[in-house]
C-alpha cells in the first residue's frame, strides 16, 4: 500500500531533504543532544551543587526578612524581585534580581550562590548556543523551522510510509539498515518532533518577531507586543509601603486552592505603585504558570489571564513547558528524554545514509563521525572537568575540536572510532567518581543517587559495547 | 500509578492492533480509518486519566516508544556490521561547498522573509483579537518558512524559481508596506 505521489515529487523531496540535512544537521545534532541533558537541567542543578538545604515548603512569613537583606546586600532596590519556590523538580528557594542570586534556607537565611556552570552550559548551549542571546537564539530557531522542514520533506520523500511502518530491514546493506531505522524512528516519532520543532523555532524568534513586529504594528517597544498578547500590568498607587505576603498567599490559598505557587516577584519595591505577582501553576494546564496580582496588603487585584484568556497568550504561554517536558511529574522527563536521543539517533541515520551511499570514504566521513563521537566525549569531559575547576565551555570545545581534527588528520579510521569509544566510556565513568571525592562522599538523596546509577550504568554499558567493537574491529 | 500502567497497556494494544491492520491484506480506504480509530482509542483512554493537553503528548509519546520496540524486536537478523569502504582522497571541492551553503542559506533567508511579511499581514488586516492575531501570524510563520524551504531546495528551474519568488516578495512586501503607511 502507497500512498500515490508523483515520483518526480518524490524526487524533488528527497533533494530538498538531502539538502537541508547536510545543512542543518551539525547544529542539530549539537542542539538535540544538548537538549535532551537540558531536559534534566533541575536535576544537574541538584547534582552539581548538592549542599543546598531541600524542602518543599518556603514560609510566606519569612520572605519579607528576605526582601531586606536581599535589598541591603545588594545596595539598592532593584526594579522586580523574585523569590523562586521550592518545586517537586526542584526543591529549593532562591532569590534574584535577574543579576545576583542566592539560594534561601528553610528559615529564610541566605545561604550560598548557585554554581553550576556546566548545567549553565548545557543549557546556554540548547538555548543560543553560547553565542551572544539575540544571534544565538535567531540560529536556534532556524534550526528548528529547518527541522520542520526536514520533517515535510521528509513526507513528501516517503510515499510508503504505511507500507513500511514496521520494516527494519537488518542483515542487508548498511545503507537499507540505516534508512529503515532513520525512517521507522522519523515517522513514529513525527508529532513529538514536530511539537519539538515548532516549540523550539517559536521560542528561538519569539524576541525577534515581537521586535519586528513592534516596529511594523506599533511604536517601536516591544513591551507593546508583550502586552497585546499576555494582558497589560494593573496600574496601582497610593499603597503602604509594607507587603503582607502572607495575607496573599493566603488570599490565593483562599481564592484558588487548586493551585501551586512556583514563584513570586516584587515590582517596584517600596514605591506607592509597587505591584506583587504570585506565579503559580495550574493542575491539567501545559501554561508555564498563571499570574495573580495583589496589592501590598495582600489584597487580590487580578489573574493575568494566562490559564484562562485570550487563547492566543494561552498557546504561546505553553510553549516552555511543552518544549522541556516540565509538567505533571518528573517521569515525563524521562519520556522526553527517550524521545530526545531518538531524535539525535534520527539525525545521525539521516548523514549516515547520505555516507553510505557513497562507494568510499572521504574526509567528510572523518568529519561526522568525529563531530558525533567528539560531542558525547566533550560532554563527559566538561562535567567531570568541571569538578576539578576547569570551565566546562573551553574544554567543550578544545575536546570537540580535537576529537574533529584527530578525526580528519589520524590514520586508520577503525582504529580512531574505537579509541573514541574507548575515551567516551572513560570520560563517562570519571563523572561519578570525581564528583564523588569532590563532595567527601556527602550523603545523597534519591535523585542524586538516581544520577549515580544512571551515569554508571550508561559507562559499564559502553564499556562492554567498546570491548564488543574492539574485538570486532581490530 | 495506575492509571499510567493501565494507559500504557492499552497504548501496547492500539500499536499491535496497528501491527495487525498493517498485516492485513484490505484495501487502504479501509485500512486508514482502522487505523485512525485505534489511534484515537489510545488518545482517549489516556484523556480519561488527565487533560487532554497532557494526554496527546503522553499517548503520541508511547505509542512511537512501543512501536520502536516492536520493531526491534520484530527484526530476526543481527545488524549489520560495518565493513568499512576504501579511504579515497576527496574529490569534494571547496567552491561546491561554498555554493551549497551560499544557496541554502540565501533560500532560508529568502523563503523567511517573504513568510515573515505574509505573517505580519495577518495582524495587520484580520478582525480577530491582537494578541490572538500576533500569536497566529507567528505561528503561521513558522509553518509557511519551512514549506517555502522545501518549495525552494526542490525546485529544478531556477528561471522558473526566481520569477515566481520575486513576484511573492514583491507582493508581500507590498502589502506589509501599504499597511504601515
Amino acid at each position: 500500500m502507497e500512498i500515490k505521489l508523483n515520483t518526480l515529487t518524490v524526487k524533488s523531496g528527497l533533494k530538498a531533504h538531502s539538502l537541508i540535512g547536510l545543512f542543518s544537521a551539525g547544529l542539530l545534532y549539537l542542539i538535540a543532544v544538548s537538549g535532551s541533558l537540558s531536559v534534566f537541567f533541575e536535576e544537574f542543578d541538584r547534582w552539581e551543587q548538592p549542599n543546598v538545604p531541600e524542602y518543599k515548603i518556603f514560609s510566606p512569613e519569612k520572605m519579607k526578612t528576605a526582601v531586606d537583606e536581599y535589598i541591603n546586600r545588594v545596595g539598592e532596590i532593584p526594579k522586580s524581585l523574585y523569590i523562586v519556590l521550592p518545586t517537586e523538580g526542584f526543591p529549593r528557594t532562591h532569590i534574584t534580581d535577574g543579576e545576583t542570586e542566592w539560594y534561601l534556607a528553610e528559615s529564610g537565611e541566605f545561604m550560598q550562590s548557585p554554581d553550576v556552570p556546566w548545567t549553565t552550559f548545557i543549557r546556554e548551549l540548547h538555548g543560543h548556543l553560547t553565542l551572544p542571546h539575540t544571534l544565538g537564539m535567531s540560529i536556534v530557531g532556524i534550526m528548528g523551522v529547518l527541522c520542520l522542514a526536514l520533517i515535510i520533506s521528509g513526507v513528501i520523500a516517503h510515499p510508503s510510509i504505511f507500507k513500511d511502518a514496521f520494516l527494519w530491514r537488518v542483515g542487508k546493506t548498511s545503507r537499507v539498515q540505516q534508512m529503515d531505522l532513520h525512517n521507522r524512528l522519523g515517522v513514529w516519532g513525527l508529532p513529538f518532533h514536530f511539537m519539538i520543532a515548532i516549540s523550539g523555532a517559536f521560542m528561538g524568534f519569539g524576541g525577534i518577531f515581537m521586535a519586528i513586529t513592534s516596529y511594523v504594528i506599533f511604536s517601536g517597544d516591544p513591551q507593546e507586543v508583550v502586552d497585546a498578547i499576555y494582558g497589560k500590568d494593573p496600574v496601582i498607587a497610593h499603597q503602604t509601603l509594607e507587603v503582607n505576603y502572607t495575607q496573599a498567599f493566603a488570599t490565593l490559598k483562599q481564592r484558588q486552592p487548586e493551585v501551586t505557587p512556583i514563584y513570586m516577584v516584587l515590582h517596584n519595591a517600596g514605591k506607592p505603585e509597587q505591584l506583587l505577582e504570585v506565579a503559580a501553576t495550574s493542575p491539567g494546564r501545559l501554561s508555564y504558570s498563571e499570574i495573580y496580582r495583589f496589592n501590598s496588603k495582600g489584597e487580590w487585584v487580578n489573574q493575568q489571564g494566562l490559564i484562562n484568556g485570550p487563547i492566543g497568550g494561552q498557546f504561546a504561554y505553553s510553549m516552555y513547558r511543552l518544549h522541556f517536558g516540565h509538567y505533571h511529574s518528573n517521569w515525563v522527563k524521562l519520556l522526553y528524554g527517550i524521545m530526545g536521543i531518538a531524535f539525535t539517533f534520527l539525525i545521525v541515520s539521516g548523514i549516515n545514509i547520505w555516507l553510505a551511499r557513497r562507494k568510499y570514504q572521504t574526509w567528510v566521513n572523518s568529519l561526522w563521525n568525529g563531530w558525533v563521537m567528539g560531542t558525547l566525549i566533550a560532554f563527559a569531559s566538561s562535567c567531570w572537568m568541571r569538578f576539578i575547576g576547569f570551565n566546562p565551555e573551553t574544554v567543550f570545545f578544545s575536546t570537540l575540536g580535537a576529537t574533529v581534527l584527530t578525526s580528519i588528520l589520524g590514520k586508520g579510521h577503525m582504529k580512531i572510532t574505537n579509541a573514541f569509544y574507548v575515551a567516551l566510556a572513560i570520560n563517562i565513568l570519571l563523572i561519578p567518581i570525581v564528583h564523588a571525592i569532590n563532595f567527601n562522599f556527602l550523603a545523597l538523596d534519591s535523585m542524586q543517587y538516581a544520577i549515580y546509577t544512571a551515569v554508571i550504568l550508561f559507562g559499564i554499558g559502553l564499556t562492554g559495547i567498546t570491548y564488543k567493537r574492539i574485538r570486532t574491529y581490530r | 500509578m495506575i492509571e499510567t500502567l493501565i494507559a500504557i497497556v492499552v497504548c501496547a494494544f492500539s500499536v499491535f492492533l496497528i501491527l495487525f491492520i498493517w498485516k492485513y491484506q484490505g484495501p487502504i480506504s479501509l485500512k486508514i480509518p482502522m487505523v485512525s480509530i485505534t489511534l484515537s482509542l489510545a488518545i482517549f483512554t489516556w484523556t480519561y486519566f488527565y487533560s487532554w493537553e497532557f494526554s496527546v503528548v503522553y499517548a503520541l509519546c508511547f505509542i512511537a516508544i512501543i512501536s520502536w520496540i516492536v520493531i526491534l524486536l520484530k527484526r530476526k537478523t543481527p545488524l549489520l556490521k560495518d565493513k568499512g569502504r576504501p579511504y579515497l582522497k576527496s574529490n569534494f571541492s571547496i567552491y561546491v561547498f561554498f555554493k551549497i551553503i551560499t544557496l541554502s542559506f540565501l533560500s532560508v533567508l529568502f523563503a523567511g522573509s517573504i513568510s515573515a511579511c505574509i505573517a505580519l499581514s495577518l495582524p495587520m488586516y484580520s478582525d480577530f483579537e491582537l494578541g490572538n492575531s500576533l500569536v497566529s501570524g507567528l505561528f503561521l510563520f513558522l509553518l509557511i518558512w519551512p514549506f517555502s524551504i522545501v518549495w525552494v531546495l526542490s525546485r529544478a528551474n531556477l528561471v522558473k524559481l526566481t520569477v515566481v519568488s520575486s513576484v511573492f516578495a514583491i507582493l508581500s512586501v507590498s502589502s506589509v508596506y501599504l499597511g504601515t503607511v
